[in-house]
């Protein structure tokens, strides 16, 4: 198996083989990430196809020391993804609720509460991360899903870790709210 | 080992999208053959859509100036071409008075009227070419104009000469005339009553 240096060095060399194997690689998981933001399957599919044409023609500024080569392809992936959200006015941002900031509730209260291993409380927050906010929505799948750290989250979305830190906060204690209200 | 927090955000998250949609199979193979062919076709019609109201407003344009030249031009190609023509007994001067064909024949002075000047003059970088074409066809038609109000004459004068020898004729017999009195046609063929020696009208 070839490692990401391989593969990056078969692109520079302008080999199909070294296409082949970065898109076969790292295809679904950039895929996945833009499907998640699009509503249309084939906007996330054309999306894709320029995330790849864009980092085979931008391969040179490709740095292996700041982030591993699929975690490059997210950001490219990110930034195309949040253009066309913008072109196409879908692009929500959260506006600050200041009722949401004041709850009084710490870390640990929240965590607990989002721990409960309620079934009908992971109905609920299924529902509910429909209506959150694209960005807001992403940073939970890179996160929560996807596993990914903070580092990796701020080099994708061009944030720093403390900052998404504050956001992932801000979004745990709007879902516990919203969870109150139902 | 830390044990994940917020298990039941992360449940939720993993229902809603476990089943996500997978990339077509032969993704690979439509990126280096064809990249981006949809965005290709976007281009294609969009350099169609140009072009085409590029060539609509060209020809827009073109019909506008080719209909606002025939619209400068009609109403001087359709200035007609009067002859005035003069037929009263009286003599009249004319400006240029037309030779007749038949000189022994009497001249019926014409007063023939020029074409009725076009009331705009055109700038000279808008003169059309038939500009001198149409002056030819105008002296043409004069011409034709002359030629019969020559023939009409020439009926005319004919038919006078017809019904004053019908009545010189019809007076000499109904009237009582002299013995050498005689009807006679001269060089214009006119009747006359002339008389003659009584030699020569018993010779007659």
């Amino acid at each position: 198996m070839k490692t990401d240096e391989q593969i990056v060095e078969a692109v520079k060399s302008g080999r199909r083989e070294g296409q082949d194997l970065k898109v076969g690689r790292y295809g679904q998981e950039v895929f996945a990430m833009i499907a998640r933001q699009v509503p249309s399957v084939m906007d996330a599919e054309e999306l894709t196809q320029d995330t790849f044409l864009k980092a085979f023609a931008a391969i040179g500024h490709y740095d292996p020391q700041r982030a591993s080569l699929g975690t490059w392809l997210c950001r490219i992936a990110y930034r195309l993804t949040l253009d066309f959200l913008k072109r196409r006015r879908q692009f929500t941002v959260s506006i600050e609720d200041t009722e949401v900031w004041q709850t009084d509730i710490t870390d640990e209260q929240l965590e607990a509460e989002l721990s409960t291993g309620n079934e009908e409380r992971i109905q609920r927050l299924e529902l509910l991360i429909d209506d959150l906010p694209s960005n807001e929505r992403l940073l939970l799948t890179l996160h929560y899903f996807e596993n990914r750290t903070l580092d990796e989250c701020s080099y994708i979305m061009d944030a720093t870790p403390r900052a998404l830190a504050n956001r992932l906060y801000r979004i745990r204690k709007k879902l516990y709210k919203q969870l109150k209200q139902l | 080992m830390k044990t994940p927090k917020d298990t039941d955000l992360r449940e939720a998250l993993r229902r809603k999208f476990e089943g996500e949609p997978q990339l077509p199979a032969d993704f690979i193979k439509s990126l280096t053959s064809n990249p981006s062919p949809r965005r290709g076709e976007l281009k294609f019609s969009l350099i169609w859509k140009i072009g085409g109201g590029c060539c609509i407003a060209i020809a827009a344009s073109v019909l506008l100036l080719i209909m606002l030249n025939i619209g400068k031009q009609q109403p001087e190609q359709q200035t007609p071409v009067v002859a005035e023509v003069v037929t009263e007994p009286q003599p009249i001067i004319p400006d240029e008075p037309v030779e007749h064909a038949n000189p022994t024949k009497s001249i019926i002075p014409v007063k023939v009227a020029k074409t009725a000047a076009p009331k705009k003059q055109l700038a000279e970088a808008e003169l059309p070419d038939t500009l001198g074409q149409g002056i030819f066809e105008s002296e043409e038609n004069v011409r034709l104009a002359v030629q019969m109000l020559s023939e009409c004459e020439a009926t005319i004068h004919h038919e006078e000469q017809q019904v004053n020898n019908r009545i010189i004729e019809t007076t000499f017999n109904a009237l009582p005339q002299a013995e050498n009195a005689l009807l006679v046609t001269n060089e214009n063929g006119d009747f006359e009553v002339i008389e003659v020696s009584e030699q020569t009208a018993i010779e007659i």
